[in-house]
This record gives C-alpha cells, sequence and structure tokens, in this order.
C-alpha cells in the first residue's frame, strides 16, 4: 500500500539536497557579508583620501587667493576612481560645479549634521544609484566641503557578487538532491533485491535467495533473509513430503486392501447373506479409504509444487461421457451438437478426475446426478475469461438442495463439506471439489456452482480448447 | 511372472490371478526374478519398478536382451518419468499403483492375445525396402529379418495393414493395447520410436513410419 509519507529515497534524497541547501547559502551569506564589507571598506576610504586632499586644496585656496569658489570646484581632481561632485558650503551659501549642480538631492538630515563643523558620511540613495557623501568642516572660512561619491560600480559588483551566490546555491542545493537520489538509489539498491526475492517468495517460489553482499550492514539482512526462506521452504517441504510420504506409505496396505476384498468379492456365493453384507460394507469403505488417499496424494502434489500437465488432443465429449457415466452407474451424458468431436489440449488424468469428483459430489450432497451437459461456447460472452476464446463447458446438475447462499466460492475449497443428503452415503474428506478446482486451474479454465430452479444445483466446467 | 518387493501385495495378487485363471511365478527382487526368467520362460512380466536391488528399467533392459516376453511395469505415478523410461526400457505396457487385480488381468489379457497372433492373417505387405507378413510374423528389412517384440510387430502390422493411410493414435491404443477408450499415447510414441531404432536408417528423419502431426502415424508405402 502506499501512503503519501515519502519513501526512503524520497526522505534520503531531500535530507542530501536540504543539507546542500543549508550549506551552500550559509556559506554564501557570510562570504558576501565578507566581500561587501571589505569593498566598502575600501571605498570609503579611497573618497575619503580624495575629500580630504580636495578640502585642504579648497581651505587653501579661500585663505591665499580667494579665487572664485565655482572656478576652483570645476579645476578640482574629482574623479576618485569613479564621478563625484565637490560642493562648497559657505556662509549658507552652496558653490558647485556647473554641470553638477547636486546640493539640493542631499539628504536634510545630513546638510544638518555638515553645518554643525563635524566630519559626517552617510549612503544615500539617489536617482543615479547609490551614492556617498563626505563632509568636512573648512577650518579657515567656517565653512563646509561637502563630496558626493557615485556607488553605482561598487553597486553593481555586489549585486553580480549576490547573484552569483544565488545561482550558485540553487545549483549546490540542485546537485545535493542529485546526488541524494544517486546516492539513495546506490545504497538502497540491495534493498531493490530484498524486495523482489521477498515478492518471489510471496509468489511461492520458494528457492528464491539474495546473492552474497559485499557490504558489511547487507550481509547480515541478506543472511537473515536467507536463512528465513531456508526455513520457510524447509518447512514447506516437510509439510507437503509428509502428506505424500503418508499417502504413498498407505497405498501399500491399500493394495492388500483391495485386492482381498476384491477375491472375497469374486467369492462372495460362497457366503452367508450376513458376511456378504459385512463384505459389502467393507468393500464401500476399502474404496472410498483408496480414493481419500489418492485425493490426499493429490493434493499434497499440488503443495510441494511438482506438477506436470500432460496435455493431449482428446475428443472431450466422448470421455466425459465414458467417465461420467461410468461414475454415476448409468447413462447421464448429453452432448450437444456443437460438442460433437469437439478436440482439446488437455491432461486426460486430470479431467477425468475433474468429471468423477463432481459425478461423485452430486451423488454424495445432491441426492444423485441428473443429467451432465457438454456444450461449445466461446468466453468472453460472460466477464471474466480472455475474450474470443473456444471454450468446451460440462455442467453437472443435481436434484439436492442446492447450494447454500454464500457457500458457492467456500465449497471449493479444502476439506469443506456439504451436509451429506441421505444418512449412511459414504462421504469424502472434502478435498474432491478442491481437486477440481486445482485441476481446471491448471488448464487455464473456470470452475462455479449454481442453483437451479425450482432446486438442485449446477457445477460448471469451462476449459479453454487450446492452452493459453 | 510377478516382479513385487511387497510381500502381502504379491501374495494377494497372486490368489487373485490364480483365481482368473493364469498360473504365476513370483520374485520378491530383480537379480531373482531374471535367474528364474531364464530357467522357465514367461508369457507376461509383472515388473515393478521400485525394487531393492537392481531396479525395473534395469530389469527390463536386461530382459528385452535375451527374450520378446511382454513386460507390464508398474510406477508409482502416472505423470512422472517412470511411464515414459519404463517403455523406453522395452516395456510393452504400463500401471499405476494401486495395482487391482481384474484391471491388470485386463492387461495381460490384451498382450497375451496380441503375442499368441490370434489376429486373422492379411496379405504381406512391401513398403520401401521393408517387406511385412503378418501370417509368420516376420518383418522383412532389405530382406534381412528385423527382431522386433511382438508389440512392435503388431505395431507394424497395424499401420502395414493401411499402408499410406494415417492411422490415428487412438486407434492404435485400441487395436494394438486393447484400450477401449482414451489410453495412454504416450505408449505408441515410445513404441513408435523404438519401432523406428529398428527399421529406419535414420531413426531422426524416418522415411517408413512418418508422423502425421496432431493425428497420428502412417507407414510411407
Amino acid at each position: 500500500m502506499r501512503s503519501l509519507r515519502p519513501g526512503l529515497r524520497g526522505r534520503v534524497s531531500a535530507a542530501f539536497a536540504v543539507g546542500a541547501f543549508g550549506v551552500s547559502v550559509l556559506l554564501a551569506v557570510t562570504t558576501y557579508a565578507i566581500a561587501s564589507t571589505y569593498l566598502l571598506d575600501q571605498r570609503y576610504e579611497t573618497v575619503l583620501r580624495q575629500a580630504v586632499f580636495n578640502a585642504e586644496s579648497v581651505n587653501d585656496a579661500v585663505l591665499t587667493t580667494q579665487p572664485a569658489l565655482s572656478d576652483l570646484l570645476e579645476r578640482l581632481d574629482a574623479s576618485g576612481g569613479e564621478s563625484s561632485s565637490p560642493l562648497v558650503l559657505l556662509d549658507g551659501t552652496w558653490y558647485e560645479r556647473q554641470f553638477q549642480p547636486g546640493h539640493g538631492r542631499l539628504p536634510t538630515a545630513f546638510v544638518t549634521a555638515a553645518t554643525h563643523g563635524e566630519p559626517v558620511r552617510q549612503r544615500f540613495q539617489t536617482a543615479q544609484g547609490l551614492a556617498v557623501a563626505i563632509a568636512l568642516p573648512l577650518e579657515a572660512s567656517g565653512g563646509t566641503y561637502v563630496e558626493v561619491f557615485s556607488l553605482r560600480e561598487l553597486d553593481q559588483t555586489l549585486t553580480t557578487l549576490a547573484a552569483t551566490f544565488t545561482g550558485t546555491a540553487t545549483m549546490t542545493t540542485a546537485l545535493g538532491l542529485l546526488l541524494g537520489l544517486w546516492a539513495s538509489r546506490r545504497s538502497l539498491r540491495p534493498l531493490t533485491s530484498v524486495t523482489t526475492a521477498a515478492a518471489a517468495i510471496a509468489e511461492g517460489d520458494l528457492g528464491t535467495r539474495l546473492g552474497a553482499q559485499r557490504d558489511r550492514d547487507l550481509a547480515g539482512l541478506a543472511d537473515a533473509f536467507n536463512r528465513t526462506a531456508a526455513r520457510l521452504q524447509a518447512r514447506v517441504e516437510r509439510d507437503a513430503r509428509f502428506a505424500a510420504n503418508v499417502s504413498h506409505e498407505l497405498r501399500s496396505p491399500l493394495t492388500t486392501m483391495v485386492n482381498a476384498v476384491e477375491v472375497i468379492s469374486d467369492r462372495a456365493d460362497k457366503l452367508d447373506p450376513e458376511s456378504r453384507e459385512v463384505l459389502d460394507l467393507l468393500a464401500d469403505d476399502v474404496h472410498r479409504f483408496a480414493r481419500m488417499v489418492d485425493d490426499l496424494l493429490e493434493i499434497s502434489r499440488f503443495d510441494a509444487g511438482v506438477i506436470r500437465v500432460r496435455r493431449q488432443p482428446t475428443d472431450i465429449a466422448s470421455l466425459v461421457q465414458v467417465v461420467a457415466d461410468r461414475t454415476a452407474g448409468r447413462a447421464v451424458t448429453e452432448v450437444e451438437a456443437d460438442a460433437e468431436a469437439l478436440v482439446c489440449w488437455l491432461d486426460r488424468r486430470r479431467l477425468e478426475r475433474v468429471v468423477e469428483n463432481l459425478v461423485r459430489n452430486a451423488q454424495i450432497h445432491g441426492g444423485g446426478v441428473t443429467r451432465v451437459a457438454v456444450s461449445a461456447t466461446t468466453a468472453g460472452q460472460d466477464a471474466g475469461t480472455v475474450a474470443d476464446t473456444r471454450v468446451a463447458r460440462i455442467a453437472v446438475e443435481d436434484a439436492g438442495p442446492g447450494v447454500p447462499q454464500g457457500a458457492d466460492e467456500k465449497i471449493f475449497e479444502r476439506f469443506s463439506r456439504g451436509a451429506p443428503h441421505r444418512s449412511g452415503n459414504p462421504e469424502g474428506v472434502g478435498l474432491g471439489l478442491a481437486l477440481v478446482f486445482e485441476h481446471v486451474r491448471l488448464h487455464g479454465g473456470r470452475v462455479w456452482a449454481e442453483g437451479r430452479t425450482p432446486h438442485g444445483a449446477r457445477f460448471v466446467v469451462e476449459i479453454p480448447t487450446e492452452p493459453r | 511372472m510377478l516382479v513385487e518387493d511387497d510381500e502381502r501385495i504379491r501374495r494377494v495378487l497372486d490368489i487373485a490371478l490364480r483365481g482368473e485363471g493364469y498360473r504365476v511365478m513370483q520374485a520378491g527382487a530383480g537379480a531373482p526374478a531374471l535367474a528364474k526368467l531364464a530357467e522357465v520362460p514367461a508369457d507376461v512380466v509383472v515388473l515393478d519398478l521400485m525394487l531393492p536391488d537392481i531396479d525395473g528399467f534395469e530389469v527390463c533392459r536386461r530382459l528385452r536382451r535375451t527374450s520378446d516376453v511382454p513386460v507390464i511395469v508398474i510406477s508409482a505415478r502416472g505423470d512422472s518419468h517412470d511411464v515414459v523410461a519404463g517403455l523406453e526400457a522395452g516395456a510393452d505396457d504400463y500401471m499405476i499403483k494401486p495395482v487391482v487385480a481384474k484391471e491388470l488381468s485386463a492387461r495381460i489379457r490384451a498382450l497375451l492375445r496380441r503375442s499368441r497372433g490370434n489376429e486373422p492373417t492379411s496379405a504381406n505387405t512391401v513398403a520401401g525396402d521393408l517387406e511385412v507378413r503378418p501370417g509368420e510374423g516376420v518383418v522383412l528389412r532389405g530382406g534381412e529379418p528385423v527382431q522386433l517384440t511382438t508389440t512392435e510387430l503388431r505395431l507394424l502390422e497395424e499401420l502395414a495393414e493401411r499402408v499410406g493411410a494415417v492411422v490415428r493414435r487412438e486407434t492404435l491404443l485400441e487395436r494394438v493395447w486393447g484400450y477401449d477408450f482414451f489410453g495412454d499415447s504416450r505408449l505408441v510414441d515410445v513404441h513408435v520410436s523404438r519401432l523406428r531404432s529398428k527399421i529406419e536408417d535414420d531413426p531422426g528423419n524416418p522415411r517408413h513410419v512418418v508422423t502425421v502431426r496432431g493425428l497420428g502415424y502412417k507407414l510411407a508405402p
């Protein structure tokens, strides 16, 4: 049964993926944090050095020649690795480059802090991207030097770095998942073979064993599995052999008994009436006993799995007629026209047993067989069998109480016995119909029981004319 | 001759068969059976395949070296290889345990009927280099007599009677083995292959006794 809970493989793979994700994210975040801090510090240092240098130039110029501040600002080295714009705030007036007006874009908090005569640094967002502004007091004039540096390139570098790390983390996670799938499949491969072997055993192939395992962890499992299977097999075989041996051993004394009874029966006219009656009882029971032993031996062969089906082309109607009439002791068989000379590939001995057992069943439990009908039909008209298969159908009808509701499946089980119709009728051990079921199944056919109106039962056997 | 290791079964079958009018010799193992048969020839040998000393197959093979006596083997199981192996070892017919005297008696009668040659004599038949003379119970191959067992001879005679025509396995079972219905077609198949090994140049590629698939056999004219 499948549950919603993921399987062992799924869980192992997921664990691998989560592990890979965690490690890669941790690595990426740490690396990013260190790298960005380092790059930012480097940049701040550079821009600060430039700003201090430029601020000194402006300070000197204000003290000595006092040229127009605007001209001075135009001449300042304001490359700073990247574009920067120098500004000077003097006595409440902003001086700035002609084509780089900028004081209006400075954050007000920064401007306020700058006018207090303290050096200030602040990062802020502009329309052109991230920027950093540095304010330095001009001691000579009491003004403030401000330089705004673009951080766009650095920002782009960091964005690229972040994207790279995200990509790497994603890929690592995916690789982790794949690795998990591969590793789990590899490490669970022995488990797959265990599953296959267990399924084979459940199917009845008790000889299945696991091969030698190189892995120490799995060797124990394989060993335990093989030992369990071996013991199961030994036990099943012992049971089957026991039944077979017992029945086999019983056959020797039975042969003596059957023949002895026969010899005495041939001389029955020399016996007095009472002895003759006792002899009849003895003969009946000896034959019944012989049949039971035969049935037991037969069923134990099914259990031991030593079944050999010997199919040969057979005129099924003639076979049924001969066997059914012989078993019933009178003519009971009706062959329909379409079944005349119908040739089936079947194991004659097994079909003989099927017919015998069904007729005998009708006599014991059905108050006597009323009719055995043989006909030909095409399976597939009713559900269950393969379509368009020619099948021979044998119906054995009786006049008994019919099949009890709900018992129609159970009567084909072993040792399930219906009530004898009349007391005193010899009864079987309840293997007759079970054997019918097994024999018919071997031929790829089916058997079922149905009630007849107004009373009685009909046992129907369908056997494909050609083996599948 | 009744060869059976279980003494009680042997004794009861002895009584039963004597009741049917046969004279019965007994042996409980293979070696004494062969020794006895060398002294007193039997008309039919009933042979259990499971014997304490030499197994039944070997007894059958040794018997065949010197004798054409009809042999019925008793096998524990009908669907086992025992039956085919027994027939290949030279047995004429088989029975499945438990053996019931009446059935055994019927099989013996069928074999004896054959071996005594009560059949109406029909004309001699020539097929290729083969000549079948039912009246004399002789088969000549290229003018030389061929040593056949009773069953092989009867089989060939049946085919010769309708030379060129297909004879169904069922017909052969009925006419050669005396089965009223549903005999075992392995009887026919094994005996045909034994017959071929004696009368064909290449038994794997027979020219005289030809298989007609699904039906039976025919003797090619």
